[in-house]
């Protein structure tokens, strides 16, 4: 069975572009547009994160604080896909329970890569 | 960035607050949504990339199945199947065995004729036998009752004389009718090599050019699928590319959404300043730092403008790129089947009908060769059957030879019991000796000449057996039928999947380009962003004649506090940029690298940069 991947991120866009490299590779996609619709469809079996950080009504931080506390998904890979490179922000991140950071733009078979890696 | 700096007019402090007040105003209408409502292009855009690189991953699978088809086994082993009855074609088609018939049916000729003469000499014994038997008959007559005896001899002499005119006249008409036959199987023999040429012009000049077509054909589908497979992989990096390009929109909205926001601060901290800004002559204090800041903030925002507006067109230009690359690859491939398509076209026939053509005439050429072989086997049974009979009759004279022999044993006998006056008829007894003596000479000769005509005869048999073995041409017919109906199912096969692939191939290349030549957006948006920093940059050269910059004495603490407002890197770069500073991404040294995996996955599988300077696993 293939693996299910959120996707959050307020471009759809990216949200397109991040669906399509990860669909080609056989992935389930499930896309949400900010932190409050990915909480809202965390359900069943999601086996991986990719969100955005900074979004409306709920930003990408926030999303991770709120599905490292729920017991299903405690361990399972986020990745922050931003546009921010800071230091700081990153250690935000990570704090929260962030896998990793990518920033945009990023080629598909970088994204794929890092979805292999952190799903084996 | 000082472009309104020496041209723009002298403007007093509240013309500019009104003035830069209402661009700020109208920027912020203006610029928003400018490239959110792009938004639904790029997605359709990003679409269009998704069905084109899908597609062309099927045109791939298309010239690999294509490739397959024709460089499979089927085709590779009727290929070889194809030589291989060729090579046993040629077996057939030897001259060398129809040149050796010739030339020993030239020498049983020869034979033939030396034989006739031999036969002569039969003549001169006749008459010699026939002379000694009147003489025996008269020397018997003179000696009466003595002579008695000599008169049956001379009845036997005369007798042997007949049987060799008897047995030589057999000779000579078997000769003739041998002779009829040499000529006969010369004649089919030279038919039979005029078919074996034309089957050899068949075989060299139709079959074997068009089999080397054929694996010719194959070769080029097999380097046809590899150029598909090449070219898929570079529409793959197109679509990468483009996909890295399809990112650059998010970029863009967020670089304007933060001018926006950058525009509505502005407008605000000018409200709240108005009075100061308004009331004063030369502006100083909290006036003057308001004014320097607006300054430096629409000085800022001016790049980032026409940063955000550069880098959509480069990301829109670059996608579009890119899509006609992979139009240009897809229609390639088109053209190069169209190429080999055309190579088929263009000769008189294809390689297969070409094969089919020299087979169906090799065939014709078979059959009657092995018809003709089958006439000349009954020709050579003739020629065999005829010098048997002619042996039994040297057999014969041979007898005779004896016989003359005994009876010319007996005349000397009965001479020496006659005594004195049987002396002649001894004479008589040796001459018919003698001519015994030389009747057993030619028959040997005969006997010679003809067991000569029975080697060639041999030879000749064993070559006509050669030429009509219809089990063998049979066998290479029917194998070639069979070899020629799987060559044609491989074809046909394959003229339809190339067809197939080629029409794909255009659609696909022709949708490409139309949807590239369909798009211009960019250039729309492009020209309000470039409207907006126009706009923004005339406050800016106001606000830089109110507080120029050797009266700007907190901007480099401003531009700092900036800089750190600003956490997306693109928008650090061009701030460093626009007040003088060396963007990081210009020095191609990025002190935070762009992706980072934490915790465990950042020692998983070794080397962390191996997947790129932007990612990080903690």
């Amino acid at each position: 069975m293939s693996k299910t991947i959120m996707t959050v991120d307020d471009s759809a866009s990216i949200r397109q572009m991040v669906g399509f490299t990860l669909k080609k590779e056989g992935y389930s996609v499930v896309e949400a547009v900010d932190g409050k619709d990915a909480l809202s469809k965390l359900k069943g079996p999601i086996h991986m994160v990719i969100t955005d950080l900074n979004m409306p009504n709920m930003d990408g931080i926030e999303l991770i604080r709120n599905i490292r506390a729920q017991a299903a998904y405690k361990f399972i890979p986020i990745i922050m896909l931003t546009t921010e490179s800071q230091a700081g922000k990153k250690q935000e991140g990570k704090t929260a329970g962030a896998t990793g950071w990518i920033v945009k733009p990023f080629k598909p078979e970088q994204l794929i890569a890092v979805v292999q890696k952190v799903l084996r | 960035m000082a472009r309104y700096e020496a041209s723009t007019p002298a403007i007093g402090n509240a013309e500019f607050f009104r003035k830069s007040r209402d661009i700020l105003i109208e920027m912020e209408r203006k610029l928003s949504g400018v490239v959110s409502s792009s938004e639904k292009d790029f997605l359709a855009l990003g679409e269009g990339l998704n069905a084109f690189h899908g597609q062309s991953l099927h045109l791939a699978d298309l010239a690999k199945n294509l490739a397959d088809l024709t460089s499979g086994e089927t085709m590779l082993s009727s290929l070889g199947r194809l030589s291989e009855e060729l090579e046993r074609m040629t077996g057939i088609c030897d001259l060398r065995r129809s040149e050796e018939s010739i030339a020993e049916l030239g020498k049983v000729n020869a034979i033939i004729d030396n034989l006739e003469g031999i036969i002569v000499e039969f003549g001169r014994i006749v008459k010699k036998l026939s002379m000694l038997g009147i003489s025996t008959r008269i020397e018997s007559a003179r000696l009466g009752s003595k002579g008695r005896g000599f008169s049956t001899l001379a009845d036997d002499v005369e007798k042997l004389a007949n049987n060799i005119v008897n047995y030589s006249g057999l000779i000579v008409q078997n000769a003739g009718a041998l002779k009829g036959y040499v000529d006969s199987a010369s004649k089919r023999t030279m038919g039979i090599i005029d078919t074996q040429k034309s089957c050899s012009i068949n075989i060299f000049e139709h079959l074997k050019s068009n089999i080397d077509s054929l694996a010719s054909m194959t070769e080029r589908s097999a380097a046809l699928s590899k150029g598909v497979t090449v070219k898929t992989n570079v529409i793959s990096e197109n679509i990468s590319q483009a996909v890295l390009s399809m990112q650059s929109h998010d970029i863009v909205r967020q670089q304007v959404e933060h001018v926006e926001q950058a525009v509505h601060d502005m407008r605000a901290i000018l409200e709240e300043n108005r009075e100061g800004i308004m009331d004063s002559g030369e502006l100083s204090g909290q006036a003057a730092e308001t004014v320097g800041w607006v300054g430096d903030v629409l000085q800022l925002q001016c790049s980032q403008l026409e940063h955000s507006k550069d880098r959509f067109v480069e990301a829109v230009e670059s996608l579009l790129g890119n899509l006609r690359g992979v139009a240009e690859s897809i229609l390639a491939i088109s053209g190069e089947i169209r190429e080999l398509m055309g190579q088929e076209a263009g000769q008189e026939q294809t390689a297969l009908a070409g094969v089919e053509r020299g087979i169906k005439a090799v065939n014709g050429s078979l059959r009657e060769f092995s018809r003709e072989g089958e006439e000349l086997g009954k020709l050579m049974a003739a020629v065999a059957e005829t010098i048997a009979a002619m042996s039994s009759f040297v057999a014969e004279i041979e007898e005779v030879g004896s016989e003359i022999e005994l009876i010319a044993i007996n005349a000397s006998i009965k001479a020496a019991h006659t005594g004195e006056e049987g002396a002649a008829l001894g004479v008589l007894a040796s001459a018919i000796q003698g001519l015994s003596v030389e009747a057993r000479k030619q028959t040997d000769e005969v006997s010679g000449i003809l067991n000569e005509i029975s080697s060639s005869s041999e030879v000749l048999q064993r070559n006509a057996a050669g030429y009509y073995d219809n089990t063998q041409v049979e066998e290479i017919l029917g194998s070639l039928d069979a070899i020629v109906s799987a060559v044609s199912d491989v074809d046909r096969e394959s003229q339809e999947r190339f067809a197939r692939l080629r029409e794909q191939s255009d659609r696909l290349g022709r949708s490409i380009q139309e949807l590239s030549e369909r798009v211009d957006f960019h250039t729309k948006v492009a020209k309000k962003l470039e409207e907006a920093r126009e706009s923004l940059d005339r406050s800016r050269g106001w606000a830089k004649q109110l507080v120029p910059l050797e009266k700007d004495h907190n901007r480099s603490e401003r531009l700092k506090k900036l800089y750190e407002r600003y956490t997306m890197e693109t928008e650090r770069d061009v701030h460093a940029a626009a007040f003088g500073a060396v963007p990081k991404a210009l020095t191609g040294k990025s002190n935070e690298s762009d992706v980072e995996l934490f915790d465990d996955f950042s020692s998983k599988g070794g080397d962390p940069d191996d997947l790129g300077d932007n990612v990080d696993l903690f």
